[in-house]
């Protein structure tokens, strides 16, 4: 137990009534034993999002289990559409058990949120703290520290610098702010790792044919052939590119009179490599030859879905597409560390699953890591709200 | 020195959720975000002084996933406490003892949920109520204060287990939490440690919670 006796000899001077001058209940039900890590001077209104595994609970996980909670390629994604897993397990289907099944960890925090370390990141971000995985290390020993469970085999520092990190999509170069009290209470506040990215296009000019407003793209390049495949001749690639996981592109075509006049193309591909994810190259390939998965909202108003090898066409696919309608390309990892199965979804709607509204789901797997890649027929056809939700 | 406490068994809850449906589910979260109750400290002190005070809430988020709980073959459910936030009113305190005064300003009091906790309701009636009692020593709270300036923090587990009720009807939530505390007061120490006071004395911290449920749009209440 701590030694209390170390306080001050001034009448109440170590607190009038509450717990930091507890001692331990003869059943040590309860426990004040924290050594609080340095939150820095007030405001401490921001945050760094943290996961921070319970030790001794990494095991095969119960196939009860499986269908309640996150697994760690399900993480953007859950984000995204405000899933939390019930036991706060993630399961991680890269270490297998010999029955396939995963392996299950349980978190302080809810997953894939994360535990909330409130702080005052100006204070104390690049000193004492490098920078959020650090944050998150000190928050872990508090936690062990303060928990009344057994300490980890290896001790509680080298266990939390071990296996204490930012959590999903979470840059350890950022805080969140204004989502804890002055005092460092953790409040409610809107993620903003549940908003979509909005994709970067990376445009060669003039050879693309393109220009990006913001996150939409459209074909500049005058029409060179209307009636065949040899006229897909304009696009670019995003800068964003899926290395793992579960992920989806949500897009719909422009909303100009004529829109579903004009042929639109977007899909994935396989980044070869050496797969630059950092600052990947741009398109060189303007045609749909490069895309092996495409969803094709075509000039006669349909939709198709598009593979390759082979330029294999599905459809089309009733109904006709309506400008606005977002359509998403989905991506499942298969949990094999290479590949993901693709589906095409439509009549999404923003942050919420759109699973249901799958009109094809391709037999050939995908291989990562994956680029999101466009190609237009007809001037002025344009991509609009093209947003990814992917693990960064 | 962190103190020991035997390992508890986990296996109960994985067991119970082996009856509850393998069908995918939507795993988003119920919300409460009016929280109201209060927090009753009652603190035995020296010169047979008792504190007894009641604090409010002045403001608390509970979440709890999946949104309409996870169902057990017998009627129940199970749910994940994810998130408990509660924001209480300041409150003063003024020890008096032998001649001796020592007051305090407390403000800033935070309550948070510091390690999610699943846990098992059972159905009351017909309604669609479900009683639930979670293991004391599933619920670690993190418990923040500003006593004269000086912040604090500390964590604590209940003495008691966490008891309420969930209501997905009428969509509301009670939360009962019980906390024993133990207080050292030393006063007029020497310096070979001998004290004109040196007791130890019990305490209890009492909150009452509830809330009204806001289900995602995607689950039907």
């Amino acid at each position: 137990m701590r030694d209390f006796l170390k306080s001050s000899g001034r009448w109440l001077s170590v607190g009038w009534f509450w717990p930091l001058v507890l001692l331990a209940l003869p059943d040590c039900s309860t426990l004040a034993d924290a050594d609080p890590w340095p939150r820095g001077s007030e405001p401490k209104t921001s945050a760094v999002m943290c996961d921070i595994p319970k030790p001794f609970t990494t095991q095969c996980a119960d196939p009860s289990e499986l269908g309640v909670n996150v697994s760690t390629t399900q993480a953007a994604v859950a984000l995204a559409t405000g899933q939390s897993s019930v036991n706060n397990l993630a399961l991680d289907y890269a270490n297998q058990c010999r029955d396939g099944l995963p392996m299950r960890t349980e978190f302080f925090g809810p997953y894939p949120e994360g535990f909330q370390a409130c702080l005052n990141c100006g204070d104390q971000i690049p000193a004492p703290f490098p920078d959020g995985n650090a944050v998150c290390v000190a928050q872990c020993k508090e936690l062990l520290a303060s928990d009344g469970e057994p300490d980890p085999p290896e001790g509680i520092d080298a266990f939390c610098q071990g296996n204490a990190h930012v959590s999903t999509n979470f840059d350890k170069t950022m805080c969140f702010h204004g989502v804890c009290t002055r005092d460092g209470v953790a409040l409610a506040f809107n993620d903003r790792r549940r908003d979509p990215e909005l994709v970067k296009w990376i445009v060669i000019v003039p050879d693309d044919g393109t220009e990006a407003s913001d996150n939409n793209l459209t074909r500049i390049k005058p029409t060179t052939d209307t009636n065949s495949d040899a006229g897909f001749d304009a696009g670019s690639e995003a800068m964003q590119v899926i290395e793992k996981g579960d992920a989806w592109i949500e897009f719909a075509a422009g909303d100009a009179p004529d829109e579903t006049s004009l042929s639109h193309v977007l899909g994935v591909s396989n980044c070869p490599s050496p797969c630059d994810t950092n600052n990947p190259p741009p398109d060189t390939d303007r045609s749909l030859n490069d895309i092996q998965f495409m969803i094709s909202l075509n000039k006669d108003g349909f939709v198709y879905v598009i593979e390759n090898p082979g330029l294999i066409i599905h459809g089309p696919f009733d109904p006709s597409y309506d400008t606005g309608e977002l359509f998403r390309v989905k991506i499942v990892d298969n949990h094999d560390g290479t590949t993901a199965t693709i589906s095409y979804q439509r009549s999404c709607t923003p942050n919420t699953s759109c699973d249901g509204n799958e009109f094809f789901t391709s037999v050939s797997p995908a291989t990562y890591p994956l680029r999101i890649d466009t190609s237009f027929r007809e001037q002025n056809a344009s991509l609009v709200n093209v947003t990814v939700v992917r693990i960064q | 020195m962190k103190t020991k406490r035997t390992l508890l068994v986990a296996g109960g809850l994985s067991a119970m959720l082996s009856a509850a449906l393998a069908k995918a589910v939507d795993l988003q979260p119920v919300v409460a975000t009016d929280l109201r109750g209060t927090l009753r400290l009652q603190q035995s002190v020296p010169c047979d002084q008792v504190v007894d005070l009641t604090t409010n809430v002045e403001n608390g988020r509970l979440e709890m996933t999946p949104a309409r709980g996870l169902d057990l073959e017998d009627g129940g459910k199970i749910f994940n406490l994810t998130r408990l936030t509660l924001l209480f009113s300041p409150f003063n305190l003024d020890g008096d003892c032998r001649g001796v005064r020592d007051p305090h300003q407390v403000s800033g009091i935070g309550v948070q949920l510091a390690s999610a906790a699943s846990f098992r309701a059972s159905r009351a009636g017909r309604s669609e109520t479900y009683v639930f009692r979670i293991p004391k020593e599933k619920f670690l709270l993190a418990e923040s204060f500003i006593d004269n300036g000086v912040p604090k923090i500390f964590y604590v587990k209940p003495s008691e287990d966490v008891t309420g009720n969930i209501s997905l009807d009428r969509r509301t939530v009670h939360l009962h939490i019980a906390v024993a505390t133990q207080l050292r007061f030393r006063v007029g120490c020497d310096s070979l440690g001998r004290c004109l006071i040196d007791e130890v004395r019990d305490g209890r911290q009492t909150a009452d919670i509830a809330g009204t449920l806001v289900f995602p749009r995607t689950t039907s209440p």
